[in-house]
């Protein structure tokens, strides 16, 4: 069975492919499992480099001009590192996104402290407007991925 | 029912209780005035088609209103109640509070990685008309975040933006060997003129700059 970050990939490949609103923004994290629909799609699939604090910015930019935005990347660098973009550049604008890890909280132990984020679920709740999932196998993943994509201009 | 630029400074005196901020209002308001005059076409804040102009230095932002004013983009009776309680003209622009504002800035160095995501989106669009702008100030450069964007910007040859950079020389350890060369160095084009001159600012906003994001430096006199 595949992993749900190579499910996120699957589907994520798919909804690029279905839906013109959607773009992909990554910070490098899982960059080289989605060359392909980088190649297919060149300027929704954006890959900013080791930048997670630009990674929310341009998901911010492309939430103003009517995107449906994802973000990806590793727990620990999608929340508590840019957390004040994830604050200001969507819910302070007014704008929408879909926040997806590449692995969860904690899904990395061997990776130690520096790649555990046991902080980001606290963190976005304490922002108005955010529906939070954390799914525990790849096909709940895949539900969830594909309800957050459609569900308007939602942050989830 | 546009005002000329001889009449800002009655606008901005419409609004009292920003005195902190006045020396920033006050090194803006040229390079707006060039900008909002004659560079950009925002006359609807509904048209796609529109040119995006983003405020990342969200202080002092009479000047900003006061030209929005000018050129009817906001309603000039809302400069009199600025900063007050019930007024959507805050110390801060707020892009839900205030129509022609696209942005809520406030926070430094959110502008311009904001401003990348708007031209990557209208790109992706396939809109390559409109224009993107951000303002920023010297001293907001020490935000990292801005150096995250014009790293970025620069190496995918984003050449539907801009960043105006108003230097008052406030950043607290300086640019050593200028801002210009900053933005230069990661394959910006990127000029540095007189920010209170309107043929200069002028000439430098509408520069030619293929295959380039472009920034234009607007020196005016140093804060301190």
């Amino acid at each position: 069975m595949d992993t749900m970050r190579e499910r996120f990939i699957t589907v994520a490949t798919e909804l690029l492919d279905q839906d013109p609103r959607t773009a992909l923004v990554l910070a490098d994290i899982s960059a080289a499992s989605l060359a392909e629909a980088a190649a297919a799609h060149p300027d929704r699939v954006l890959n900013v480099g080791i930048r997670e604090q630009l990674l929310i910015g341009v998901t911010g930019g492309l939430a103003l001009v009517g995107l449906r935005p994802i973000a990806h990347t590793f727990a620990s660098f999608l929340i508590e590192r840019p957390f004040e973009q994830v604050k200001l550049d969507l819910g302070h604008q007014g704008v929408g996104a879909v926040l997806v890890s590449a692995l969860g909280s904690y899904d990395w132990p061997a990776g130690g402290r520096t790649h555990m984020s046991p902080g980001d679920v606290a963190l976005l709740d304490t922002l108005p407007g955010w529906t939070v999932h954390v799914p525990g196998h790849p096909d709940e993943a895949e539900a969830l991925l594909r309800h957050a994509v459609a569900d308007g201009d939602r942050n989830v | 029912m546009t005002k000329t630029y001889g009449e800002l400074p009655g606008l901005l005196s419409r609004m009292t209780g920003a005195e902190k901020h006045g020396p920033a209002a006050t090194s803006t308001l040229d390079a707006l005035w060039v900008l909002y005059e004659r560079v950009l076409r925002v006359a609807d804040p509904a048209d796609p088609e529109r040119d995006r102009f983003l405020l990342s230095k969200g202080h002092g932002p009479m000047a900003y209103y006061a030209v929005l004013a000018a050129k009817g983009l906001l309603p000039e009776e809302w400069l009199d109640g600025f900063g007050g309680y019930h007024s959507p003209l805050g110390h801060h622009p707020d892009r839900m509070l205030i129509p022609g504002v696209e942005i809520g800035s406030g926070s430094l160095g959110h502008g311009l990685p904001l401003a990348v995501g708007t031209a990557l989106g209208l790109r992706a669009q396939g809109l390559t008309g409109p224009a993107v702008w951000t303002l920023l100030g010297d001293a907001e450069f020490d935000e990292g975040s801005n150096h995250e964007a014009v790293a970025y910007a620069g190496a995918v040859a984003l050449d539907r933006l801009h960043a105006v950079v108003i230097d008052n020389s406030s950043a607290t350890h300086g640019w050593p060997g200028g801002i210009a060369a900053r933005f230069a160095a990661a394959g910006w084009s990127a000029v540095t003129v007189d920010g209170h001159d309107h043929q200069a600012l002028y000439a430098a906003f509408t520069t030619e700059h293929p295959g380039r994001p472009h920034a234009v430096i607007a020196r005016v006199e140093p804060k301190n």
